[in-house]
Parts: structure tokens; sequence; C-alpha cells
């Protein structure tokens, strides 16, 4: 049939960006990050494998954050997009460089870690595709008002919570696909995260508690939460 | 949605289960227990929440058809007819706060999760109650959209003999008005040619080309597997999806034999119009016997020794109904 004979394989392309708090609680999640960091792609396939699912490309990306009302040099570091495997060693190395300090109270920058995310520059070519953001964090977050004030963020970063979910619903700032996105958060039962779980389309929170530095979770079970929403 | 959290009046029981597009998990109200639901989109605005007024008017417009398709959907179906029992339909669709919920009676699956394991007759009970519930859908005017195993749960309903039961058809759609080429779910594996072609944005294949024929393909993938415990055979190498294969034609019903094998390929034809309807197909089963379709999982007798033809069915046509008086299985 005519219309069939050209261009017949369909694409799916997912990208991950992984949102870490690395103030000094977070030495457990991070270790563990890096522990798999460099095996990331393979053990996502066969994780995916098990679900009958395939993916034609994949592409991680890392927003390591601290506190901006402590440290405003040190509040945010990202990575560019790694295509896997092609990349693992430059993700493995990039990953390998974060390190737990600082932080200040309790409270931390998460949702400016958030916000870098949706900000991605994401997939947008591919047949299917999807977006997706893994939070991993046992802080509370300041209201992102609070920094944006100070005149803290960079240049195109959502300054109040409206902005912000507007960023995550589709609005003119956001660079993330309605039906693709998606947003996990390893975070405790406290707000902000409590509010977007509840509020925010195509969000899952895992809730652990607060100051436990996330050990409830295995990497396993983060990994097999990420093929669900693949 | 949590453990021990209380929504409406639902007790969740159970450590809730991820999907793509949602939560699930066992809930308890006045004594009865359900599955419960939780859907991750749409999410109605509340007042007082955040949001510019354009995102909170679209996502009021998003959630007005999505109300409007889950009711219809549960409104269209008519559950006296034969065979509404095997379709798990809502309970009750609502919304708590921001969040959509839909709970269904509980369906609690045999050991078996494919027929492989069941003597014919067996399984042409579980594939002739299955199809009926389909057929409910199709009739109704909706497409299910996600026909594969794991949406049908195989339930022991007296000793020795089990129900296919058709469940998690959220996703599926008015026949003709899919979702957007993005916004369309499913599972790769059981997409049909043309829906692959829709997603990918083929200019020849619009969403009025989407119908119950999709359903159909899917079947013939899934009866496949349902009998085998594996999908048709296809160049892995060369073909990610088995539509892909059914394209280029090199898809190859391996696990079946006669006139089974000629259904299944008159099912997975790319040409959406020539495939069966659901009434030719479950007809085919009503009338297949459990001799003839031990026969056509068996390598060891041909088709012909039986007097079933092997090649391709003729009179297999996409405009009728059952002209006889359909069999209760």
């Amino acid at each position: 049939m005519s219309i069939y004979s050209n261009d017949w394989s369909v694409g799916y392309a997912v990208d991950i960006v992984f949102v870490i708090d690395t103030t000094g609680s977070m030495r457990p999640v991070i270790d563990n990050v890096k522990h798999h960091a460099l095996n990331l792609n393979e053990d996502l396939a066969m994780v995916m494998a098990q679900k009958d699912k395939t993916i034609s490309s994949l592409r991680v990306r890392v927003v390591a954050y601290r506190d901006y009302l402590h440290n405003a040099s040190d509040a945010l570091r990202e990575s560019p997009f790694f295509s896997l495997p092609a990349q693992k060693g430059e993700f493995d190395h990039f990953v390998s460089s974060l390190y737990p300090d600082g932080g200040g109270d309790e409270p931390e920058s998460g949702l400016e870690g958030l916000a870098a995310a949706m900000l991605s520059p994401w997939e947008r070519g591919s047949d299917k595709r999807r977006h997706l953001v893994v939070l991993f964090t046992d802080a509370s977050a300041h209201p992102i008002e609070r920094a944006a004030a100070a005149g803290l963020l960079p240049p195109g970063f959502p300054s109040n919570i409206n902005e912000l979910y507007d960023t995550w619903e589709g609005g003119q700032t956001g660079g993330m696909e309605h039906s693709a996105k998606r947003l996990l958060m390893y975070a405790p039962d406290c707000e902000p995260w409590r509010g977007i779980s509840d509020l925010w389309s195509n969000t899952l929170h895992f809730p652990s508690r607060a100051g436990d530095g996330l050990e409830d979770f295995t990497f396993a079970e983060i990994l097999n939460q990420i093929a669900s929403s693949v | 949605m949590k453990l021990g959290e209380t929504i409406k009046d639902y007790k969740v029981l159970t450590e809730p289960q991820s999907a793509a597009q949602g939560q699930w998990a066992l809930a308890s109200r006045g004594g009865r227990v359900y599955f419960l639901k939780m859907f991750l989109s749409p999410k109605f605005p509340q007042a007082g929440g955040p949001g510019s007024e354009a995102i909170k008017q679209r996502k009021m417009a998003e959630c007005a058809a999505f109300e409007h398709r889950n009711r219809h959907l549960h409104t269209s179906i008519n559950s006296g007819q034969l065979g509404a029992g095997n379709l798990v339909v809502a309970t009750e669709f609502f919304r708590v706060g921001s969040t959509y919920y839909k709970a269904t009676d509980v369906v609690v699956g045999s050991r078996h999760t494919d027929l492989t394991g069941m003597n014919p007759h067996q399984a042409l009970v579980v594939v002739r109650t299955m199809l009926l519930s389909i057929r409910l859908l199709h009739q109704a005017g909706f497409v299910h959209g996600d026909l594969k195993p794991e949406n049908i749960v195989i339930q022991e309903s007296q000793t020795g003999l089990f129900v296919g039961k058709v469940i998690d058809y959220d996703d599926g759609y008015i026949v003709g008005l899919p979702p957007g080429r993005d916004e369309v779910v499913g599972d790769q594996r059981f997409y049909s040619p043309e829906l692959m072609m829709y997603i990918k944005g083929n200019p020849h294949v619009t969403g009025e080309m989407l119908t119950t024929a999709s359903d159909m393909f899917a079947l013939g993938l899934l009866l496949h597997m349902l009998f085998t415990g594996r999908l048709p055979h296809f160049d892995r190498s060369e073909f990610s999806w088995a539509a892909e294969a059914a394209i280029r034609e090199s898809l190859t019903f391996d696990g079946v034999s006669g006139p089974l094998k000629a259904w299944l390929e008159s099912l997975t034809q790319i040409d959406a119009q020539m495939r069966p309807l659901i009434d030719d197909l479950l007809y085919f089963f009503v009338d297949l016997t459990p001799d003839e379709l031990a026969a056509c999982l068996s390598d060891a007798r041909s088709p012909e020794s039986i007097g079933i033809r092997p090649s391709a069915p003729t009179g297999i046509t996409n405009s009728g109904g059952l002209k006889g008086t359909l069999k209760r299985p």
C-alpha cells in the first residue's frame, strides 16, 4: 500500500533529567547515582525489556542544586544532555564530579532545580517522546519568589510559582511537551512537593521521611519507576 | 494516592502501583473492595491554585473533554447485553480536588496469563468471552486502543472454567476521533500500521482512519500471543514492532495453523478496510470446535485432515454483523 511505502519505522526518544539535591545530607543518594551512572543505559534497557518496551534513543542530563539563598555561586550546576550509550563516559565523569556539601538551612532550592530541568533542550524530533524529570531531595524548598526577588536566578527562569506551573503545564516558556512530560519526585511528604503532586499533571510523588536521605528507595525501585513511566 | 489514605469514601488498602498513565491500588468502600485508579492527567485547576488564567482555561477545557469522554463511554455500553459482565466497566468515575479517579470491581486473575496451559474448550471460552466484551465496545462506537495481554484478565468463573475479562480502556476513543498524534497512548507492540503512521504524522493517515479495525489488528497479534505465549515471528533485527513487519509483509503466524492462522493473517492485513469485524471473528470462534482448535495449535495434524480450509478465510466481510443467532459460549 503506497501510504506505507517509505519511512515506516517509529522512533521513541526518551530524555531523562535527574534533578539532584547535592546538599550535605544527600551523600547516600549521590553515591547511589554515581554507582549506577556508568551502567544506566544497560540497566534501564534490561528493566525495559522485562516490560517489553524498547526505546530508540536515550539522553540523560543532570541538574544538581543546593541553596541560592545560602550560596548562589554553587547553587546550580547543569550538565548537557548525554546520549547513551555513546556518551556514557562523559555522563559518568559529570556524575562523578558531584559531591554533597553545604545547603545552609533546611529548605533548599529544589524549585529552581525543577525549573532548570523543565527548561532543558528537550528532544522534539522523534515520532514518540518522553520527557522525564526525576527529582531527588530530602528537604522542602524555598519559594522560588525569594531567589527571584534577590535577583539570583538565571535569565529566563520562572520568577514565581504561577510561572513555574505554567512552564510545566505548557505555557509559552515551556519546552516540554504536554503529553510527553512526567515528573517523578523522591521527596519528603511536605510542601512544595505535596502541592505539586496534587495540582500538577503527570506527576508522581514517592514520599520519603525528611532527613533520611531517601534511603528508603533502592536504585532498582527507582529504575523500575522510570521504566514504568516510559 | 497513598497506602492508608481515604479518597472520597475509598480507603486505599495496598501500596499503589504506577503505570505510565496513572496509579492503581485496591481500596475498600462499604465493605467491598474495588480497584481504584488515579489518573495522572488531566488535573482540574483549583480556585486559588497556581497558574495563569490562560493555562487554567485550557486545562478546564481539557478536563471537560476528559469527563465527557469517560461518561459517554460508560453510558454507551449496554450493560444488559450478552457478555457485558466480562467488560470491566467503571462503577464510579469521580474527581477529588484536582485529581480524577475511577473505581471498578476487582478482577482477580487466575494462574493463567495466557491460554497455553488450557485445554481447547477452556481456551475457546476465554476467547469468546473476551471477544464479546470487545464487541460491546465496538458496538458502542469505541476503539479500545490498548488491547494487549496485560489488559485481558483470565478469571476462573467456576471450577475449571475461565473467562476473559477486558480491562483498562480508559485511553479508548470514539471511532474516527482519536487523541492528537502526540497524545495517543497504548502499547507499541500492538499498534496497527495506520496508528503507527498517524503517530508519525503521515499526511495520508488522518484520525478518521483510526477505527475499530485498529483494534482488530491488535487482536490478531494478541490472539497469537494468548494461544502461543509469544507474538508472531518477525525479524527483530529489522523491525522493532509487529506493525512495521506487517507493512513489509514479514509477519509470520508460525505458532498456529489452518483456519486460525488464516484468520490472524486476515486480521493483520495492512488494509484496515479489509480486516474482519469483531462479529465476524466472534462468529468464527463460536463455530470453531475444541478439536478444530486443537488441530490449529498442533503441527502434528494438518488442517486438511480434519476438513478445515487451510488457506485464507473466504467470505470474511467487514460490512455486516452476525447473520445467525449468536450461540452462547
